[in-house]
C-alpha cells in the first residue's frame, strides 16, 4: 500500500514537471513568435502610413489651383470676362410703408 | 599529510579570493560600466521622429505637407568598383564625380551623400545594386501648389547641426510651433531584433509639429499672383508686390512678390529672392499717403468738408519750391479735388494744418517707423526720424508721400484703419493652429488703437471714391463699383537725390465703400513702360479687384 503511494507520487511529480516544463515552453514561444508578430505589424503600419501620406500627396497635386487651371485650360474653358450682376426682385405685394 | 592539507586549503583560500576580488570588480567596481554594455546589447534606442506640422489654406487645403526622401550614405569598405559607383552616383545626383570622390575616406564607416531624393531616384540607384550605397528615409517638404505664396511660407534648410530648420516667412516664424519633438524607444530585443514583450520597454511618444491654417485664400492668391506676374511682364517692371488684407479680421488674404522663388528648390535661386519686399522693402508711398494726411487732418478739425484752398502756383517752402505733378493748377479747389487731382502742394496746406506735432503723432499712432507685428519672419521697417529732424520742408514732402519711407504692408495697413472705420489691425497671417492633441487655438482679430473717428473714415472714403471716379483712373475702373483708391508714383532716393527715371507705383484701396470686403496695395519697381501709378499699379489693382468682386459674390450695388 506504502509502496504504490510512493508510485503514484512519483508519477504524479514526473507528470507536473512535463505539463509545467511544456507551459513554460509554450509560454517562451508564445512571446518570441509575439515580438516577431509585433515587428511584422509594425512594419505593416509604417508602410500603410507610406502608402497613405504618398496618396494624400497626390490628392493634394491633383487638385491644386495650379492643376485645375491647367486641366481647365485643356479642356477649353475660360474665364466669363463680362459679369452681370443680378439684384434681388422685391417681394410680389411688397410695400415699403406698413399697410 | 597536514602540510598537503593546508596546502590544498591555501589553494582553494586563494582561488576564493580571487573569485571575490573579480566579483568585486565586476559586481562593484565596473558595476555601471558592464550593465551599460549589457543593456547596449538587450536594450534597443530609436528615435521617433516628429512630422512636421502642415500648413494649410483657409479652406483646410494643403499649402505644404510632407512627402517621405531618402537620404543616400556610402560605406566605403564596401564598395566594390569605386569609379563605377562615384560615375552612376554624380550622374544621377547631377553633381560633380569629384566632388563625391573627394568626400570618401576609407578611414570612415558611413559618409553621407546627398540628402532629400526622391523616391524616383532612389529606386533608380537602387535597380543598379551598387555595393556600399545605403539609403535612410528622411522627412521633406512637399508644395502641392508649387512655388504659390513662397515668400510667406518661406522654406526649409539645414542648420550648423544638420538639422531641418525653417527659415523666412511662417516656416521661420513658426519653427518651434512646426517642428515639433522627436519621441524615444527603449526596447528590449532578442538576438534577431524583435521586441521581447515581456521586457524592458520605456517610449516617450514623438509630439508632431503643430498644423497652420492660413488667413490665405488660395484663389485670391491665385488671381493675385497671375495678375501681378502679367502686370510686371506688360510694364516691363523690375519687380512688384501686391497684398490684399481683411479690414474685419486683420487677416491677409493674399500676399505676393515678385522676383519670387520656389521653396522646393530654393537653393536655386540668388539669397536675395528669399527676403519678402511686401514687409520688408523701404519705399516712398508717394501720393498714396496724402489719404493717411487728409483723414488726420479731418480728424483733429483743422480742416472740414468744406474747407477749400486755391491751387494757384508752386509754394517756396525755404529753399525748395514744390509743384503739382503736372504743373497744373486749378484755383479754388475742395480736399475732395485736392485727391482727385492728386495736388501737392493741396497736401502742404492740408499738412500745415494739421500742425507739426499732430504730423508726428499721427504717424506715431499709425505705427510708421513700428514692426506691425505680423507673424513673418524678417519683417523690417525703415525708421522714423527724431522729433529734432524733421524741417520745414520735411513735413511738406511727407504731406504728399516723400521723404518718408514705409514698407508695403505698413501702408496697406494704415489705409486698412480707413476701410475699417478707423480701427488699426495687427495684420496676421495664421487664422488657427492645431495642437497635436487636436485642440484648435483661433487667432482673434487685435485692434492696436482707434485711430481715425468712424465718420471721418467715411467722409475720406468718399473722397477716394470720387478720386477714383473722376481721376485718372476713371476710365480702367470695373464699372458699377464703388472703389475707394489712391494712386501713387514716388521717384526712388538714390544717394541724396532722387532718381528722375526710376520710380515705385502704387495703387492702394479698398473695396465695396460701404462695408469693405478687403483692402490692397499693389506696388510696381521700375516700370518702364510708364513711370506714373495710375498707367501701371491701377490697372493691376483693377484686374485684380474686378475678379475679386465675381469670386467674393459683390455686385455693383453693394
Amino acid at each position: 500500500m506504502r509502496e504504490g503511494k510512493k508510485t503514484f507520487l512519483n508519477i504524479f511529480f514526473i507528470i507536473l514537471l512535463t505539463v509545467v516544463s511544456a507551459i513554460q515552453v509554450m509560454l517562451l514561444n508564445q512571446y518570441s513568435t509575439t515580438g516577431e508578430k509585433l515587428t511584422f505589424i509594425t512594419r505593416k503600419v509604417e508602410e500603410v502610413e507610406k502608402e497613405n501620406d504618398k496618396l494624400s500627396q497626390k490628392i493634394a497635386s491633383s487638385t491644386s489651383r495650379i492643376a485645375i487651371s491647367t486641366r481647365a485650360q485643356d479642356l477649353g474653358l475660360f474665364k466669363n470676362t463680362s459679369v452681370l450682376s443680378l439684384t434681388t426682385p422685391l417681394r410680389f405685394a411688397y410695400s415699403p410703408q406698413p399697410l | 599529510m597536514a602540510r598537503r592539507m593546508n596546502f590544498i586549503f591555501f589553494l582553494f583560500f586563494l582561488i576564493f579570493c580571487l573569485i571575490i576580488i573579480r566579483l568585486f570588480l565586476w559586481q562593484i567596481a565596473s558595476s555601471d560600466r558592464l550593465g551599460g554594455l549589457a543593456e547596449k546589447q538587450r536594450l534597443v534606442t530609436l528615435t521617433i521622429p516628429a512630422q512636421r506640422g502642415k500648413i494649410l489654406a483657409s479652406d483646410g487645403s494643403p499649402l505644404v505637407i510632407n512627402q517621405t526622401a531618402y537620404g543616400i550614405y556610402l560605406e566605403p569598405y564596401k564598395i566594390s568598383d569605386r569609379e563605377k559607383t562615384i560615375s552612376f552616383l554624380s550622374k544621377e545626383l547631377d553633381t560633380d564625380p569629384s566632388s563625391i570622390s573627394a568626400q570618401i575616406k576609407e578611414s570612415l564607416l558611413w559618409i553621407p551623400i546627398a540628402h532629400k531624393l526622391d523616391e524616383e531616384v532612389k529606386e533608380r540607384i537602387e535597380s543598379k545594386q551598387l555595393s556600399g550605397v545605403v539609403f535612410t528615409e528622411e522627412d521633406k517638404r512637399y508644395y502641392p501648389e508649387a512655388s504659390m505664396a513662397a515668400h510667406m511660407l518661406g522654406f526649409v534648410g539645414k542648420n550648423a547641426k544638420g538639422e531641418d530648420q525653417g527659415y523666412f516667412g511662417l516656416e521661420g516664424y513658426y519653427d518651434e510651433q512646426l517642428r515639433g519633438r522627436n519621441g524615444v524607444v527603449h526596447q528590449e530585443t532578442d538576438a534577431f531584433g524583435n521586441p521581447i514583450l515581456a521586457g524592458e520597454l520605456t517610449k516617450i511618444p514623438a509630439e508632431n509639429g503643430r498644423d497652420l491654417t492660413l488667413y490665405l485664400d488660395k484663389t485670391i492668391q491665385y488671381i493675385v499672383e497671375t495678375k501681378l506676374r502679367e502686370g510686371v511682364e506688360r510694364f516691363k517692371a523690375k519687380g512688384g508686390s501686391a497684398v490684399v488684407f481683411d479690414p474685419e479680421s486683420g487677416g491677409i488674404l493674399a500676399m505676393a512678390s515678385l522676383p519670387s522663388y520656389d521653396p522646393a528648390i530654393f537653393s536655386q535661386f540668388p539669397t536675395e529672392f528669399y527676403k519678402n519686399p511686401a514687409i520688408s522693402l523701404s519705399y516712398e508711398p508717394g501720393s498714396t499717403f496724402k489719404t493717411l494726411i487728409m483723414a488726420s487732418a479731418l480728424n483733429e478739425g483743422k480742416v472740414t468738408p468744406e474747407t477749400k484752398y486755391n491751387e494757384e502756383g508752386p509754394v517756396e517752402i525755404k529753399d525748395y519750391t514744390i509743384n503739382t505733378w503736372n504743373k497744373k493748377y486749378h484755383g479754388e479747389i475742395t480736399l475732395s479735388e485736392i485727391l482727385q487731382y492728386s495736388s501737392n502742394v493741396g497736401m502742404v496746406f492740408v499738412g500745415s494744418k494739421l500742425g507739426k506735432d499732430l504730423f508726428l503723432n499721427y504717424l506715431e499712432r499709425l505705427d510708421f517707423g513700428d514692426l506691425t507685428g505680423i507673424d513673418l519672419q524678417e519683417e523690417a521697417t525703415p525708421p522714423l526720424r527724431s522729433k529734432s529732424k524733421w524741417y520745414d520742408i520735411d513735413f511738406a514732402t511727407a504731406s504728399f508721400g516723400q521723404g518718408i519711407a514705409v514698407t508695403p504692408l505698413q501702408m496697406v495697413r494704415a489705409v486698412g484703419a480707413i476701410a475699417s472705420g478707423g480701427r488699426l489691425l495687427e495684420p496676421h497671417v495664421v487664422k488657427s493652429i492645431k495642437t497635436n492633441d487636436g485642440k484648435i487655438i483661433y487667432t482673434s482679430p487685435k485692434v492696436e488703437r482707434i485711430v481715425f473717428k468712424p465718420e471721418v473714415t467715411r467722409i475720406v472714403a468718399e473722397m477716394m471714391v470720387s478720386a477714383v471716379d473722376n481721376g485718372e483712373t476713371s476710365r480702367i475702373k470695373p464699372p458699377g463699383f464703388r472703389i475707394a483708391g489712391k494712386t501713387g508714383t514716388a521717384q526712388i532716393p538714390i544717394a541724396g537725390h532722387y532718381d528722375t527715371e526710376k520710380t515705385i507705383a502704387s495703387f492702394v484701396g479698398f473695396a465695396p465703400v460701404d462695408k469693405p470686403r478687403f483692402v490692397m496695395l499693389v506696388t510696381i519697381s521700375e516700370p518702364s513702360t510708364s513711370p506714373w501709378g495710375s498707367e501701371t499699379a491701377a490697372p493691376i489693382f483693377f484686374s485684380i479687384a474686378a475678379e475679386l468682386f465675381s469670386y467674393l459674390g459683390i455686385s455693383p450695388s453693394d
